[in-house]
């Protein structure tokens, strides 16, 4: 049985990997038996990050479902241009693991032109944070215009780095077309029920 | 050879082909790290000596045995013995995902059911083991097994160059110049597969052998593990 698939991309310190420490708890809550494949540049230390928040510490995901992938410097190859190795670990998954509801892949740190292969990933988030300037969404690129998701996150850093917040608003809907975006600080967990229940909603179709 | 069978091969051995082998640097990072190889002459000299003792007589062996085969058992069988002669387990797990992936891609554009067969048996039935799925996909493009080993060989080096190229260990010039020095091994190696299978497979290359199982432990590293 296929398993649907979250993919989350975006820079280098966006908040990836925070961001989906705080949605899968909220998933878990729902019910929800998680999977996450986070792809790095040139370690595993995302992956043993989550592992130690979301499986140890928290008990929301089994340890083997959190599994990390080297990729040898090309983040957007292994989402994009060639999934194979992503493709294989979520075939396994989906051979051993046929419980599972959601597989979350998340693609290394890239730069705006990030997307995932739709072989790979039925959802595709994309994560910018405010630290990066207000310019960013009116900056555009793949990531921000083509995802499913826009998420703007650390919001909290605003004011120490001069970012209006309504600039970025506005820029988004226009770079956007009207398509969803949500202003979200991983670091307090402000924004994750709403990408939860977004997840839960358009790729999972439940409330 | 035609000109048919050419684009075949380009195909097959072209990096964009999607087999996930980008993310594999056949020990070429760990040998970099360790200061065992600095550039183009020691990248040229350690890939040249992987296609002649191990490439080769070993993965060409298997690719040219699937190449010629119509037999579900005798193919399922090379997938056995070609994985129990892989001594590493990064290299043979990556062998599996990569010959698992090929094959459906592959199936999604070359007919025939044996590679049908391979495309939805491999993973259950047998391992997908990377020779014999390049070996099945040729045959069911129609290539010889001296051209389907050529393919399968200039793939891997240009792999390994490719890793080599995001180590910083050589630049993309001299990337080229080390694949264009290696194609007589790659001929020669293709030229004299033929007929050859698993009864006739053999290697002996410990320098990769023991650098790629150095890459294992390796705790952080650029390419998979």
């Amino acid at each position: 049985m296929r398993i649907p698939r979250v993919g989350i991309g975006g820079p280098v310190g966006a908040g990836k990997t925070m961001l989906i420490e705080r949605i899968v708890p909220e998933l878990a809550r729902g019910g929800r038996r998680v999977c996450i494949i986070s792809n790095d540049v040139i370690s595993r230390e995302d992956a043993d990050r989550m592992r130690e928040n979301l499986a140890v510490r928290m008990g929301v995901v089994p340890e083997e479902m959190v599994i990390g992938i080297a990729t040898g410097g090309c983040p957007h190859t292994a989402v994009r241009e060639d999934p194979s190795v992503n493709l294989s670990v979520i075939e396994e998954i989906e051979r051993d693991r046929p419980g599972t509801d959601l597989v979350i892949i998340e693609s290394g740190g890239d730069n705006i032109t990030t997307t995932f292969s739709p072989r790979l990933a039925d959802y595709f988030i994309y994560v910018i944070d405010v630290a990066g300037g207000d310019k960013y969404p009116r900056k555009g690129g793949l990531g921000i215009e083509s995802c499913d998701l826009l998420v703007i996150n650390k919001t909290d850093l605003a004011p120490m780095v001069g970012a209006d917040l309504e600039v970025m608003r506005a820029d988004a809907e226009r770079m956007r077309g009207g398509r969803p975006f949500v202003f979200a600080n991983c670091r307090s967990g402000d924004g994750a029920a709403e990408i939860a229940g977004r997840i839960s909603r358009d790729v999972l179709f439940s409330g | 050879m035609s000109t048919g069978t050419e684009i075949h091969m380009m195909q097959l051995g072209d990096s964009l082909f999607p087999t996930g082998l980008f993310a594999a640097s056949g020990g070429v990072e760990e040998l970099f790290m360790r200061g065992r190889i600095t550039g183009a002459d020691g990248l040229a000299e350690y890939l040249g000596s992987v296609i002649s003792w191990q490439l080769g007589p070993l993965d060409c062996a298997f690719v040219a045995a699937a190449c010629r085969s119509k037999d579900r058992d005798e193919i399922a069988g090379l997938d056995a013995t070609c994985g129990a002669m892989r001594i590493n387990e990064e290299a043979r797990d990556m062998s599996r995902r990569s010959g698992r992936q090929l094959a459906a891609c592959a199936a999604g554009f070359a007919g025939g059911d044996l590679l049908a067969w391979y495309a939805g048996a491999a993973g259950t039935g047998t391992d997908g083991e990377y020779p014999v799925s390049f070996g099945v996909c040729c045959g069911a493009l129609g290539l010889g097994e001296e051209a389907a080993a050529a393919s399968f060989l200039y793939g891997a080096v240009s792999a390994g160059v490719g890793a080599a190229l995001r180590l910083g260990m050589v630049d993309h010039l001299e990337g080229q110049q080390v694949i264009h020095s290696l194609k007589p091994a790659i001929s020669g190696e293709a030229a004299s597969c033929a007929g050859r299978g698993a009864g006739d497979a053999w290697q002996f290359a410990p320098e990769a052998d023991i650098y790629q199982a150095m890459h294992e432990a390796r705790d952080g590293g650029m390419f998979a593990t």
